[in-house]
């Protein structure tokens, strides 16, 4: 099988049915994506799908075919950018086991919202558990991410 | 036993001999370093012509202990700080031993308060040896060489170079015996906002946590364990399981049932497929209700004294007014985000593991207990752990040793990386034991507290601890944290402790006993106020000794959250003090009832740990507490039906969300006192000022966790 991951076409030998999470870190062994829970609740498996953010967790391999799939480790642009200035500002990691999944999640919002409100950003990120607690400093640096986007450079 | 043995060397025909020698590692340790370096003054500090390593004792799981550590060195050294690099230090308890353990190994927040001293002398140390070295060099007398921001100098004759230049004669240059570390006056570094270290690794999916770690020929392995606490395998069938593709090996250790496969997702499937049927004889099979009952009957009876002055039992008998109350607290997973997991090498002689390891001291001695190894035999790489709040931090290395025993069925040199599921860590106890108070205060005809007897029922944890003494007359230190000296003044006070025994192992987790004596005892404060038509605040300033820390703290978080000014009716505040390794906090929560339910708005929160080494690290410990604080709070429960946990992931087992967060308001006291803990202080006021705040504003008794029957 075939899949799309970070711009590049990637063979992999494993079973249609398992979950890409694993195929990312087992195989291909792009480890920035994390393994948290295993049933869609916590985040620390998002990737982007065709710039949507899923949880790699449930997503049996084979039902992503070859759209373009981005891991942490691929995550690039200005959202991206401007997210990954942010959250180094604000010193958000803590154990930084959550991160991966907080940031693609953050970077994907950004990209369809330019502005995000609170509410905005709850809807985005109510998904994304950090058990270290640094749901503040995410929400400031979203916003401050989103800040300095629209700031003409 | 071993099962699929005979397929053994087929399966793993040809891996074992090229994994012996020739590759090398992505070792963090420091004893890989120390060859290559040429200046190593102490066991801490390593500098090469190329750059500064600082060597850390502590386990990095989040809290920023690398950074904090690295700080004071670079401080003292008057290093430059972009070139500062951490490494883990290997297990030596004879260099690395923490002092309030007397072993090496990270816990009850002092890792800071415990390194300081030391590394300031480390650092001080270094920077004399270069200062001199620099002084031979340059022919002219060190009292006229400075150094700043790495650049050494003599300003005299012009000459300057970097700090690192002179690593190779700065090693010829004995180490001072009593160096001299600087006037805090001149701090550049400590005090200030400097960012973490680890940030860059960890906005990029690039710091490798145990479950990224990779090595030749690893094989990946999951274990069942028996869904009763204290039950064993009967028998099983692992023909299903074995069948399963990229399955290697099936096998039956202390713990349960171990499959071992090509890759995480297929050992999983093989999993699901064992057949086991358990034999829960020796199993704990009580239900919470039943544990519920008995504990409360249990609070009704005197208990061991753990502490007792003046004659709190006169004091009730004679006093005009009897104040009574009970409280409970219920089992808490820790549920760091990084599930439990340890990568094991075992040689024929010897043994390699990386892992986020907390306590390398004891975790060496049950390896090598459990290889017939002597110590030394062992070795350990500390990897960034994912969390840990107590977990990682296990007294009998269970989670260690269960990996080390599945490396002792797969052949000498197969790597094996053994990862729990969440449902393993949220359903494998190690768990906050659940409580039951019972609190009764005498209270003088003008409505001052005499005093109260606490009564504690909770399990022991340091029953579990491999150290003899632990436990004395009945009373285990662990279970009256808090409770045996509250920071008010009770001249008749009587503290009572049933440690009763239950099947359900039990573990520290953040704030330990403090985590539900506080909310207990700071509950009750404020039943007394209630009851006594005090305000809260008040009586506390009344009771507290006049010299208390907690003065200062008080009237910051009354001035900052309005205490005194007049709010909304669907509003209320909350009150609730705590100490923890040598620091003090006060909380105010603001409740907002929204229908039936109510959402906490907002925590202002003070802070006084001593001298602040980075606010902006301090302040992420005091957030972080808060949040991990105020989930259990609101929603943190394992409960048991028939001695089986009833939660078993994110869904069931409900951890704070961003949806929930309030806005917290923080203000750290600026202090000279030496730095004392913040990883667990914050944590246990919380639940007491939210309930003491829902009490306020619903005018109904609070006293069980967590609080969300009043979340509907
Ligand atoms: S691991 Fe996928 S959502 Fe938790
Ligand atoms: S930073 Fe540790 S779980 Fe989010």
């Amino acid at each position: 099988m075939e899949i799309r991951v970070n711009g590049k076409l990637r063979s992999v030998p494993d079973d249609g049915g398992t979950p890409l999470l694993w195929v990312l870190r087992d195989t291909l062994k792009l480890t920035g994506t994390k393994f948290g829970c295993g049933i869609a609740q916590c985040g620390a498996c998002t990737v982007l799908v065709d710039g949507q953010p899923i949880r790699s967790c449930i997503t049996p391999v084979e039902s992503v075919g070859t759209s373009p799939v981005t891991t942490i480790e691929g995550l690039s642009g200005r959202e991206a950018d401007a997210i990954r200035a942010a959250w180094t500002s604000i010193d958000v990691p803590q154990c930084g086991y959550c991160q991966s999944g907080q940031i693609v999640s953050a970077t994907a919002l950004l990209s369809g919202v330019r502005n995000p409100d609170d509410p905005e950003i709850d809807s985005a990120m109510a998904g994304n558990i950090c058990r270290c607690g640094t749901y503040s400093r995410i929400r400031a640096a979203i916003k401050s991410a989103a800040a300095s986007l629209s700031t003409p450079a | 036993m071993t099962t699929g043995e005979i397929d053994r060397r087929g399966l793993f025909k040809g891996v074992g001999a090229a994994l012996v020698i020739g590759f090398a590692l992505p070792v963090r340790g420091a004893a890989a370093l120390a060859a290559a370096e040429p200046f190593a003054p102490n066991a801490f500090i390593r500098i090469s012509p190329t750059g500064i390593t600082i060597v850390s004792k502590h386990l990095e799981m989040g809290q920023g202990i690398e950074t904090g550590l690295a700080m004071v060195v670079a401080e003292e050294l008057d290093a430059n700080w972009t070139r500062i690099k951490v490494a883990a230090a290997p297990v030596n308890p004879q260099h690395y031993a923490n002092p309030v353990m007397h072993d090496q190994g990270t816990g009850g927040s002092n890792s800071m308060m415990g390194s300081y001293a030391e590394l300031r002398d480390a650092g001080a140390a270094a920077r004399a040896m270069i200062v001199q070295a620099a002084a031979l060099q340059w022919d002219v007398p060190a009292a006229e060489i400075g150094i700043e921001r790495g650049v050494v100098r003599h300003v005299a004759s012009g000459k300057k170079a970097r700090l690192e230049t002179f690593a190779q004669a700065a090693g010829a240059i004995p180490a001072p015996s009593k160096p001299v570390p600087k006037a805090a006056s001149d701090f550049r570094l400590v005090g200030q906002n400097v960012h973490r270290l680890d940030t860059p690794g960890k906005i990029r999916g690039a710091t490798i946590f145990t479950a990224d770690f990779d090595l030749p020929n690893m094989v990946r392995a999951v274990v069942r364990r028996p869904p009763r606490f204290g039950a064993r395998v009967g028998s099983f069938d692992a023909a299903a399981a074995l069948a399963t593709p990229g399955v290697l090996q099936v096998v039956q250790i202390p713990t349960g049932i171990a499959v071992v496969a090509r890759t995480h997702w297929a050992a999983l499937q093989g999993r699901e497929s064992l057949q086991i049927a358990w034999d829960d004889r020796d199993a704990e099979q009580r239900g919470s209700e039943e544990l519920d009952v008995a504990f409360r009957a249990l609070a009704q009876r005197p208990g061991s004294v753990a502490r007792a002055q003046g004659d709190i039992a006169s004091a009730l008998a004679a006093a005009p007014t009897t104040i009574t109350a009970e409280y409970g607290a219920p089992y808490l997973a820790h549920a760091m985000m990084e599930p439990l997991n340890c990568v094991v090498r075992r040689e024929d002689r010897s043994c390699e593991l990386w892992y986020g390891c907390q306590f390398p001291g004891g975790d060496r001695r049950h390896v090598a207990a459990a290889l017939n190894l002597p110590p030394d035999r062992v070795t350990i790489h500390t990897l960034p752990a994912g969390g840990s709040f107590g977990r990682r931090g296990s007294f009998t290395a269970d989670f260690v040793v269960e990996a080390v025993e599945i490396a002792k069925a797969l052949p000498p040199g197969i790597p094996v990386s053994v990862q729990w599921t969440r449902e393993d860590d949220i359903t494998g106890g190690c768990y906050r034991p659940m409580s039951r108070h019972r609190l009764d205060a005498a209270v003088d005809a003008d409505g001052r507290l005499r005093g109260w007897r606490h009564r504690i029922v909770v399990q022991s944890i340091a029953e579990t601890i491999p150290i003899p003494g632990l436990v004395k007359n009945g009373i285990d230190p662990i279970s009256i944290r808090n409770a045996i000296d509250p920071p008010y003044d009770l001249p008749d006070m009587a503290l009572e402790l049933h440690s009763p025994k239950v099947g359900v192992t039990v573990m520290p987790w953040r704030s330990v006993g403090s985590s539900y004596n506080v909310f207990a005892m700071e509950c009750f404060v404020d039943l007394i106020a209630r009851r006594t038509k005090q305000d809260p605040l008040a009586l506390r300033r009344l009771m507290l000794p006049a010299k208390s820390r907690f003065h200062a703290l008080l009237a910051v978080v009354a001035e900052r959250s309005g205490w005194h000014r007049p709010r909304p009716a669907d509003r209320a505040l909350g009150l609730a003090i705590s100490t923890w390794a040598g620091s003090y906090v006060a909380h105010v929560a603001e409740v907002r009832r929204i229908g039936e339910g109510y959402r906490v708005e907002r925590f202002t929160t003070a802070v006084d740990c001593g001298r602040v080494i980075n606010p902006n690290l301090v302040s992420a410990q005091i957030e972080g507490g808060i949040m991990f604080g105020l989930s259990a709070a609101l929603s943190g429960e394992i409960t048991l039906d028939k001695g089986v946990p009833e939660q078993s992931n994110f869904d069931s087992y409900k951890v704070l969300r961003i949806t929930d967060v309030p806005l917290v308001d923080l203000h750290l006291t600026p202090s000279e006192e030496p730095p004392s803990g913040v990883g667990e202080i914050a944590v246990s006021a919380v639940a007491p000022a939210v309930a003491n705040a829902l009490a306020a504003l619903l005018g109904l008794p609070v006293n069980d966790l967590p609080l969300k029957g009043f979340l509907t």
